[in-house]
């Protein structure tokens, strides 16, 4: 009785050992890829993960775990990204700007941008802003006028501080040399919600956001170089004389090192994904720009706008 | 709309779907239950599984896991002093006192039964009066944050065991601790040591399990080497069902009451449940005839928490239907199903898609009458769990929650925080100091500094940020609220010195 | 005899201190708000200090000898455990932890039967719920960094 359960404790410990022996790794992929969302469940990035896990699945061939790492608007899932094996079966989702102005921003966000390699881009969320549609301001210019008389008057509502909203709306002030209130809100929704209760005078919004609720609002302008097809009737910041780019990108990355093989194979996953016409139409359906830039064409895209925006931070930072 | 809500409940009872419902329920009240797992957890799990059914199965099913969850987590705040998810704390007031008793099996019937009623009450408001109530919600801004989270801290004053100013002290703790983490606005990185994970902040869940289940595990487990967790054994009787289910009806106000509390503070957009049941226990406490019973074991207190903290999550849905706007976090994971089904929320969820936002209504309601069946007959067996020796319960419990909390964030770093807030929780109660405060300050901490921090920043764009702040409808209400429960313990005990020195008593 | 509200007052004091001291540096918008529940800490310890000098509470921290080398003994073995998981990985460590603490907690300690006993429960225990986490629900456990 004694010998059998020494020698069930024995096969239990050697369990352990079994399951923490290493990863046979001969051909890429061959084993489950963990995919790390580094927000909350029920978010954008969830959902369109959600989209492509089936796909990459298929495509890779071995079964695709999502994994949620919440914390710090991503950044506690990509302090744990860098951390990870570069072998290809950890990558996360990526997101532009945050994944720029974190490691700006803050002293210590646990990563730094170049620690990320970008596997692939395939949304774009442009950012607007919007007003009302029972508001003054008819067009952006009522807006910047009214700004310049009244200076800090303007409250305008958008999601989190350093971040894609809080960026726009500071080179938006630069360029037009006018003064607003900035009031960040835990989210995009919290700020939807606040806007649409009347509590701030203008948003900065995400496209499904403003394209979603479109019929209770006026969107001035997109931070986009063409007009954003759902809405095509709204102008582009550009347009309007003002060089402001701005958008929320979605993309995958790995960590540091990993080999330029692995992220061809994965990269290749995504971009398939990302172009497939049924796709696309999903996500113009529900307003988002569907996009496909590959690995090299991505990080070329990180490096500018860490140029573009170094200096606003530095700037504003004071 | 009545004829929208039949076909809904036909498709309920439509073979598979209704097998879904059951397992729903089943996986939520596990997952409440498992102090460690969340209804969110639970919910983003079993979302890809939904892909392969058809909207109607798959949000039915979501709906057996978000109402079972709001009843599994009371079964653990009675039995082991741990609340499920932080939306049972206020059970815990009660409910432990109850099984300490040997009346566990009361306490998990009340539970059941008043999780029913509140889940009932809060889905007729929802199907009935979904858009206008929305459009309400949305006027909740920064003040009306703030207000909600002073009136919230003045909870306090009921439980803070003895001295009031312990008790504030605690909430202020608790305060701090929930600024450790990424500034709201500012977006400045406070208090995390070098530490990266704690850019997020302190998990609530860690915090629950450090503050109430390890002390008391420490304490009388570890420290008084008793043998089990409730002095007397439990022995379930089917007699014990009835019993409960009478002596509540008997209180109708407090069962109304606690559930409008907790279906109002649901469409909050994310004042979420963790307030809604302590409000509710505490104003059950506030009006009843026999404030005393409250904290010795009473299953009103129970009641009052389990139908408040059931009703916020039909309450919650409120805003998320009609706007796209999630009031808890279980909400965002239904969000993200009606998205990948194609259903966008907002007045076509109601028109165009009117089945299946029917049927997952539906499924809400008879899900609450499953979570009855399951609950109170249920209680036989969960009951009994408690009877299990000491030396081979504890050491579980204490294995399951350094698994809970570490599986929540994947990092080791949280199990670290539930042991220190363990030792210290165990101190402090040590020092007649309840631990529950702090968890307060914790939980209204966010709600307090947002907004604060916004009103400020609005009301200086507005022209007076005092202005700002007071002279709104929904402001000035919650500001009596709070100047009324902050007085409140003064008149209280005024009245109850009158009535004791009144002659009338003697008799 | 300890006089509760001295101690209670004194670390809030101190820790009042400590919080003041690490967030001098925050910008206005992120230290608005700890100043203000600074200011009612500080003034809330005042208080408690003062009922301390006039009508403390005194108490016994514990009330045995006995009871004082159960808690230590207890927390060291839970201490033990969360330092060694990560090096030895999850599995490993939750097994010795959970017969360790059966065979500490139970009456008589160190007979054959309660060893036995013990080691046989935690296999069965942690077993079920590491096979529950790590394949139904995905959540990556600690493997431990000696074994990588």
């Amino acid at each position: 009785m004694k010998r059998t359960l020494i020698f069930i404790m024995i096969m239990a410990l050697s369990g352990v050992v079994i399951f923490a022996g290493p990863a046979t790794a001969d051909q890429f992929p061959s084993e489950t890829v963990t995919y790390q969302i580094p927000f909350n469940p029920g978010g954008q990035s969830d959902v369109e993960a959600r989209r492509q896990q089936p796909l990459l699945e298929k495509a890779l061939g071995v079964k695709v775990v999502v994994q949620y790492k919440p914390g710090g608007g991503g950044s506690v899932g990509w302090a744990y990204l860098v951390k990870q094996k570069p072998n290809g079966y950890f990558i996360s989702g990526i997101n532009i700007p945050h994944i720029i102005l974190q490691p700006l921003a803050r002293g210590n966000a646990g990563y730094k941008t170049e620690q990320l390699a970008p596997i692939a881009l395939f949304q774009a969320t442009p950012i607007g802003i919007a007003v009302m549609k029972d508001s003054n301001f008819k067009t952006l210019n009522d807006l910047i006028e009214y700004a310049k008389k009244n200076p800090g008057a303007v409250t305008c509502g958008g999601s989190g501080t350093w971040s894609g909203h809080h960026i726009a709306y500071l080179q938006l002030q630069k360029m037009a040399g006018i003064k607003m209130t900035y009031i960040p809100y835990k989210g995009a929704s919290p700020s939807v919600a606040a806007f649409l209760g009347g509590h701030v005078n203008t948003l900065w919004g995400n496209s499904n956001d403003l394209f979603q609720h479109k019929d209770r609002i006026r969107v001035l302008a997109f931070g986009t170089n063409q007009a954003f097809a759902p809405m095509p009737d709204v102008p582009t910041f550009k347009s309007l004389g003002y060089n402001l780019m701005a958008s929320i990108d979605r993309g995958a990355g790995a960590p540091p090192g990993t080999p330029a093989e692995v992220i061809k194979v994965l990269e290749k996953a995504f971009l398939d994904i990302a172009n497939d016409p049924k796709v696309k139409a999903q996500m113009l359906k529900d307003g988002f720009v569907p996009v496909s830039m590959g690995a090299a064409e991505s990080k070329a895209y990180i490096q500018d706008k860490v140029k573009e925006w170094a200096p606003v931070v530095k700037e504003f930072k004071k | 709309m009545l004829d929208a809500a039949i076909s809904g409940l036909g498709h309920v009872f439509a073979f598979y779907n209704f097998l879904f419902l059951f397992i729903g329920v089943f996986m939520g009240i596990v997952f409440g239950a498992l102090p460690g797992l969340t209804a969110t957890m639970g919910l983003a799990l079993l979302v890809p599984f939904t892909f392969t059914m058809s909207p109607a199965g798959g949000l039915i099913m979501l709906a057996g896991i978000y109402v079972g969850a709001m009843y599994g987590d009371s079964i653990p705040a009675i039995l082991i002093n741990t609340p499920g998810t932080p939306a049972a704390i206020a059970t815990t007031f009660d409910g432990f006192p109850l099984s300490q008793k040997g009346m566990a099996q009361h306490g998990l019937v009340a539970a059941a039964v008043a999780s029913s009623f509140g889940s009932l009450v809060a889905n007729i408001v929802l199907a009935t009066s979904a858009p206008p109530l929305a459009e309400a919600s949305l006027k909740f801004g920064p003040p009306e944050y703030f207000w909600l989270g002073i009136f919230g801290l003045t909870i306090i004053a009921t439980l803070s065991s003895g001295f009031i100013f312990k008790g504030l002290l605690g909430g202020a703790f608790g305060l701090i601790l929930s600024t450790v983490g990424m500034a709201p606005l500012g977006g400045d990185v406070r208090l995390t040591f070098g530490y990266p994970e704690l850019q997020a902040g302190i998990e609530l869940i860690v915090a629950l399990i450090g503050f109430f289940c390890l002390p008391e595990i420490l304490s009388s487990i570890i420290g008084q080497r008793r043998q089990s967790y409730s002095s007397q054994k439990v022995t379930p009787k089917l007699g014990v069902i009835g019993e409960v289910i009478v002596s509540l009806l008997k209180k109708p106000i407090l069962m109304i009451r606690s559930s409008a509390i907790g279906t109002i503070i649901g469409f909050a957009p994310g004042a979420g449940g963790n307030i809604a049941s302590m409000v509710s226990y505490n104003e059950a406490i506030r009006w009843d005839k026999n404030p005393k019973d409250f904290g010795k074991g009473t299953i009103k207190g129970v009641a009052a928490s389990e139908a408040a903290n059931s009703a916020m999550a039909p309450g919650s849905l409120i805003p998320l239907l009609t706007l796209g706007i999630p009031g808890s976090p279980p909400a965002a994971v239904i969000l993200g199903a009606l998205m990948l089904h194609g259903m966008k929320p907002g007045p076509e969820l109601f028109s165009a898609y009117a089945d299946v936002t029917f049927s997952f209504i539906m499924a809400l309601l008879v899900a609450a009458f499953l979570v009855t069946v399951v609950g109170t007959f249920g209680s036989f067996i969960f009951a009994r769990i408690i009877n299990i020796p000491a030396r081979l319960l504890a050491p579980a419990i204490v294995f399951m929650t350094v698994l809970g909390s570490y599986s929540i964030r994947n990092n080791m770093l949280d199990v670290w925080i539930m042991f220190t807030f363990g030792v210290i929780g165990y101190a402090s109660n040590k020092l007649k100091f309840h631990p529950a405060p702090i968890v307060l300050g914790l939980i209204l901490g966010p709600f307090v500094e947002e907004g604060l921090v916004q009103s400020m920043l609005a009301g200086k764009a507005a022209g007076g940020i005092l202005k700002y702040m007071i002279f709104r409808p929904i402001s000035a209400v919650l500001i009596a609220m709070c100047i009324m429960s902050a007085l409140w313990p003064i008149y209280a005990s005024w009245r109850a010195r009158r009535v004791k020195d009144s002659p009338r008593v003697k008799e | 005899m300890l006089n509760a509200d001295r101690i209670i007052g004194f670390f809030s004091l101190a820790f009042g201190g400590v919080i003041f001291a690490v967030t001098r540096d925050l910008s206005q918008l992120g230290g608005v708000f700890v100043n203000y529940v600074l200011i009612a800490i500080f003034f809330l310890a005042a208080i408690m200090i003062v009922k301390g000098f006039t009508k403390p509470e005194r108490l016994r921290f514990f009330d045995s000898m006995v009871e004082r080398n159960n808690i230590l003994i207890g927390l060291i073995i839970l201490f033990i455990y969360l330092f060694f998981m990560p090096k030895v990985g999850f599995l490993p460590a939750s097994y010795i932890f959970y017969a360790c603490f059966n065979i500490y907690l139970a009456e008589d300690r160190w007979t054959t039967k309660n060893i036995i006993q013990s080691v046989a429960i935690s296999a069965i225990v942690v077993t079920f719920f590491f096979l529950i986490f790590h394949f139904f629900l995905a959540v990556p456990l600690p493997i431990g960094s000696w074994f990588e």
